[in-house]
């Protein structure tokens, strides 16, 4: 969870994101945002994060992008 | 079920009001035209009070004085014509006019016999044709045939004619303007009648029997000619073609429809004929308003001399004395001051 | 059956009774009836692409579908023996398989759509260049007229199979459903794209009659056949005029060209747009927005954002992602961090993709170069915003710029159009040449007077019509604005008086009865007589 945050931060230090839940339904995170995210993510977790998996459900909150990467970890 | 017939009792009293509105934008936005006007009163005459019809294009429609005929001869006659009319309008609305009259005689005048109609250049004609005539089958019958040999016209925009003169709202001045409804009565009986005059000559050789091959008929004007003068058989009514004066005649075309009249069983009358031109005894110099129209004091002349010749050949009432008829008295009261220089 | 036309009036009005006075459970059928009917009145012969494309999509689906299950009930019972390098196998083992169903069927469709598209375009050019070259090689260059609505169909359908490919939802095993789903006929003829998950239900459930609903659709209808016929063909007399005549109508003629055309532009398919969304609705069925006030977008991005959204999304969704999540351009990130640095090397995934979706959107357009050139210059765009945003937010800090103000943002919004307008310069110049000459002439011939001077009036509509364009584009701007501010116009209408919406109702449809650019041309005050 701890290196989940730290990549986020360091990617966008201007967002919240303890707070908010809605990162893509409100446009706060964008397809960079999130092309880069992927890139970090999938390096730091040693899962692959395919196209179909960028969907607002799994991207809207730490918590939700924890879950998939737990899920993807699983795999 | 109470809310339900809240929302339709909108909707309709929406549509009541959105269809004043447009009625009342079309007033205010049609181009007001006396052909059109006297047209539409034709509607008013009461049913089957009229003796005479007088149908066709603008010569008939200048030529020919209701007013005069009723003052001297006592039987009533409308003119529905208007300038440059179709063949096919004329034959609707000869056929529309007998769903409200009964008259003892039909009098076309039918020059555009050997005319091609150019539907495409005549817009302006048909329109003032047609904008006084209510829905009916024939006015519909109309509308095809000119969206067939016209493919820019629709069907909507002459049903509807603002939807044609919508763009006219950049004529309006907002200051002055006033809804111009179609007329509803007409002292004129139909007749747009012409001051001032063209000095015209009769040309030499006029009406001069010549080698020269006369100029041919056009098939589909002579079709709805054709058709015109059968749906008058089959009610039984006598149909007279006309020729009004008109410096351009020739002989050959006289004698050709002289022939076409003999081939449908009715009658041809030439005005332009020498003995009917003696009888008639215009004046070129004053009495046409050009070569091919008559103006007022020629459309007197020639309903005057006309009256007495319908009169007699046609055995026509005479409702001077008649009480019903009273309303034509007033109405050539009116004609009578507004003729008078 | 044009949008604009009273057939389509008629159409709809008679889909929408036949569908509300069906049996529930038929609904669908009658849906499916109409959409072909629509199309049959477009071009019979157009049909076999639609069926071609509805057919070959559908047994992709199914297919990959019956794949799919058979694989999870197979590795389900074989997970737990499996180590991770396994498990890793089979999954690529399997998408392997996918990928046999799927490419092939990509191919064919999207074959289909750049054969009738681009062939001809691609033949003369060809042709062109071995004349250059004094081949003596002909390639056949036919010029198709394109069916209804491919470009739409083709990429509803293809989304619908990457996503079942993505397992992201079962395939629909009715043909005729899923027949219904790719020619729903309010999108068939411009959008906007809709994806499977958001219409199945819709489409085939018995959407019920609801007057809000009817009265919701017919507003958005009028609304958008106001924007048609009032704004945008009242616009085009003008941009046609200008970019016909460029050498004469050059200097400032050419920003009024290109600033109308954007008008008109977004007249013409955002109420395109609000019809079919409003047809629709009238069925019950809610679509997906396809513009949300893109002139007021703050920066390129912010302006393909709200510009033909369901397009960008699409774009965005199967172009953009699987290419730059892709196992290349994770490569190609990490080289280029070692060759180029944090920034740059972060960024390349994201900037050569985004160039390629905004180039593929410039060709969509059609096939033409300067089409290309459209692409080109909004990659271009794209890319060097990328580049060079974080830079220029520092500068904007360090001149102290506040960002947070009205006059700021009205800076971004009038940056935002100038770039799009002379986008659009691109787009409607009858070429490439065209636009760089017309260009070069509004900055070299610069004569603000024009607009003071009657220039305006030469363009062929007169006073009267300019001041109805002007009128009626501050009242798209007002709506814009109120929507921009968070306001459902139609909401907010329904819940004022009366006689305040029964003004608002007659005003709509009176405007669009007398200033819609609809009739003859024909100056109705004239009859000219004739004496006969």
């Amino acid at each position: 969870m701890e290196t989940l945050l730290k990549i986020l931060e360091e990617l966008r230090p201007d967002v919240d994101f303890q707070e908010n839940k809605a990162l893509i339904d409100s446009g706060e995170l964008d397809s960079f945002d999130i092309v880069s995210l992927v890139g970090e993510l999938s390096e730091a977790f040693e899962i692959e994060i395919g196209a179909e998996d960028i969907i607002p459900e799994n991207f809207n909150s730490v918590e939700a992008m924890m879950a998939l990467v737990t899920k993807l970890q699983e795999d | 079920m109470k809310m339900a017939l809240r929302i339709v009792i909108r909707c309709v009293a929406f549509l009541l009001v959105f269809s004043m509105l447009f009625l009342g934008a079309t007033e205010y936005l049609r181009r007001a035209d006396d052909e059109a006007d006297e047209i539409h009163a034709f509607y008013n005459e009461p049913k089957n009070s009229i003796d005479v019809l007088f149908m066709g294009s603008s010569p008939i429609l200048r030529g020919i004085s209701p007013m005069v005929l009723w003052n001297q001869e006592g039987f009533t006659s409308y003119v529905r014509a208007s300038a440059l009319q179709a063949p096919a309008v004329t034959y609707g609305l000869l056929a529309e006019s007998l769903e409200y009259q009964k008259p003892e005689l039909v009098v076309l005048l039918c020059d555009n016999i050997f005319l091609e109609f150019e539907y495409a250049e005549r817009e302006g004609d048909l329109r003032r044709a047609l904008d006084g005539m209510k829905l009916s089958k024939y006015k519909l019958q109309i509308i095809r045939q000119i969206t067939a040999e016209d493919e820019r016209q629709t069907l909507l925009s002459y049903v509807f004619p603002l939807l044609r003169y919508h763009e006219r709202w950049k004529e309006l001045d907002l200051a002055e303007a006033e809804p111009v409804p179609l007329l509803e009565n007409s002292f004129k009986k139909g007749n747009v009648y012409l001051r001032g005059s063209e000095p015209q000559a009769y040309p030499q050789n006029f009406m001069a029997p010549s080698d020269e091959a006369p100029p041919e008929f056009n098939e589909a004007a002579k079709g709805y000619i054709e058709q015109t003068i059968q749906f008058c058989k089959e009610k039984d009514i006598p149909v007279l073609l006309l020729h009004l004066p008109k410096m351009s005649w020739s002989y050959g075309q006289s004698m050709k429809l002289e022939e076409f009249a003999a081939e449908m069983g009715v009658e041809y009358l030439d005005c332009d004929r020498e003995e009917n031109r003696a009888q008639l005894n215009l004046d070129p110099a004053v009495d046409y308003y050009d070569q091919g129209h008559m103006n007022l004091d020629g459309s007197i002349k020639l309903s005057q001399w006309l009256g007495t010749h319908l009169k007699e050949a046609y055995g026509l009432p005479d409702h001077r004395n008649e009480g019903e008829y009273q309303a034509w008295h007033e109405d050539y009261q009116q004609y009578a001051e507004r003729i008078s220089p | 059956m044009a949008f604009t036309s009273v057939q389509f009036v008629v159409f709809l009005f008679l889909c929408a009774t036949v569908y509300f006075l069906t049996p529930k459970r038929y609904r669908w059928v009658t849906l499916f009836i109409a959409n072909y009917i629509f199309y049959f009145f477009a071009g019979p012969r157009y049909l076999i692409y639609l069926l071609a494309t509805t057919i070959t999509i559908y047994c992709g689906a199914r297919q990959l579908g019956k794949m799919s299950s058979k694989n999870k009930a197979d590795f389900a019972a074989v997970k737990l023996s499996l180590d991770k390098e396994e498990k890793k196998a089979w999954k690529a083992n399997f998408t392997k398989k996918k990928r046999a169903v799927l490419i092939p069927t990509l191919l064919f469709n999207l074959g289909i759509l750049s054969v009738l598209k681009y062939s001809g375009f691609v033949g003369s050019n060809l042709n062109a260049l071995f004349a250059r070259f004094s081949l003596d090689i002909t390639m056949p260059a036919p010029s198709f007229l394109l069916p209804l609505g491919i470009s739409f169909y083709t990429f509803q359908s293809l989304a619908y199979l990457i996503d079942v490919y993505r397992e992201k939802f079962e395939p629909e095993r009715n043909l005729a459903k899923f027949a219904l789903f790719i020619s729903f006929f309010p999108q068939i003829v411009q959008g906007p794209i809709g994806r499977f998950s958001d219409l199945a239900e819709q489409l085939y459930r018995p959407n019920g009659f609801s007057y809000e609903r009817v009265k919701f659709g017919v507003q958005l209808i009028l609304w958008g056949v106001f924007k048609k016929l009032v704004i945008a063909d009242r616009a085009k007399v003008i941009v046609d005029t200008i970019f016909a005549y460029p050498e004469t109508f050059g200097g400032t003629y050419v920003a009024v060209g290109a600033l109308v055309y954007c008008v008109q532009l977004y007249g013409d398919f955002s109420g395109g747009i609000d019809i079919a969304t409003g047809a629709a609705q009238v069925l019950g069925i809610q679509l997906e927005k396809n513009f949300e006030r893109p002139y007021l977008a703050t920066s390129i991005p912010d302006f393909w954002r709200r510009w033909h959204i369901t397009l960008g999304a699409w774009f965005r969704d199967y172009v953009f992602y699987p290419l730059s999540l892709s196992k290349f351009f994770m490569k190609v990130g990490r080289k280029g961090r070692k060759l180029f640095g944090n920034y740059i090397g972060k960024l390349l995934p994201v900037l050569i993709p985004q160039f390629i979706v905004f180039f593929l959107i410039g060709i969509w357009h059609g096939a033409e170069w300067k089409y290309i050139a459209f692409g080109f210059y909004n990659g271009t765009l794209i890319v060097l915003g990328i580049l060079f945003d974080q830079p220029l937010k520092k500068l904007i800090e360090k001149c102290q710029i506040r960002t947070e103000c009205f006059s700021w943002h009205l800076f971004q919004v009038l940056r935002t159009l100038v770039l799009i307008a002379l986008g659009k310069i691109i787009t409607r110049a009858p070429g490439v040449g065209a636009s760089v000459y017309m260009t070069q002439s509004m900055v070299r011939n610069w004569d603000g007077d024009i607009l003071c001077n009657g220039g305006l009036l030469k363009l062929g509509l007169d006073t009267q019509d300019l001041w109805v364009l002007l009128l009626s584009s501050l009242v798209l701007l007002t709506i814009s604005l109120l929507q921009e501010s968070g306001i459902h116009i139609r909401e907010a209408l329904a819940k004022q008086n009366l006689l305040f919406r029964w003004i608002i109702y007659l005003a709509a449809i009176f405007s669009l009865i007398l200033f819609g650019v609809y009739g003859l041309n024909y100056n109705a005050s004239d009859f000219i007589y004739r004496g006969f």
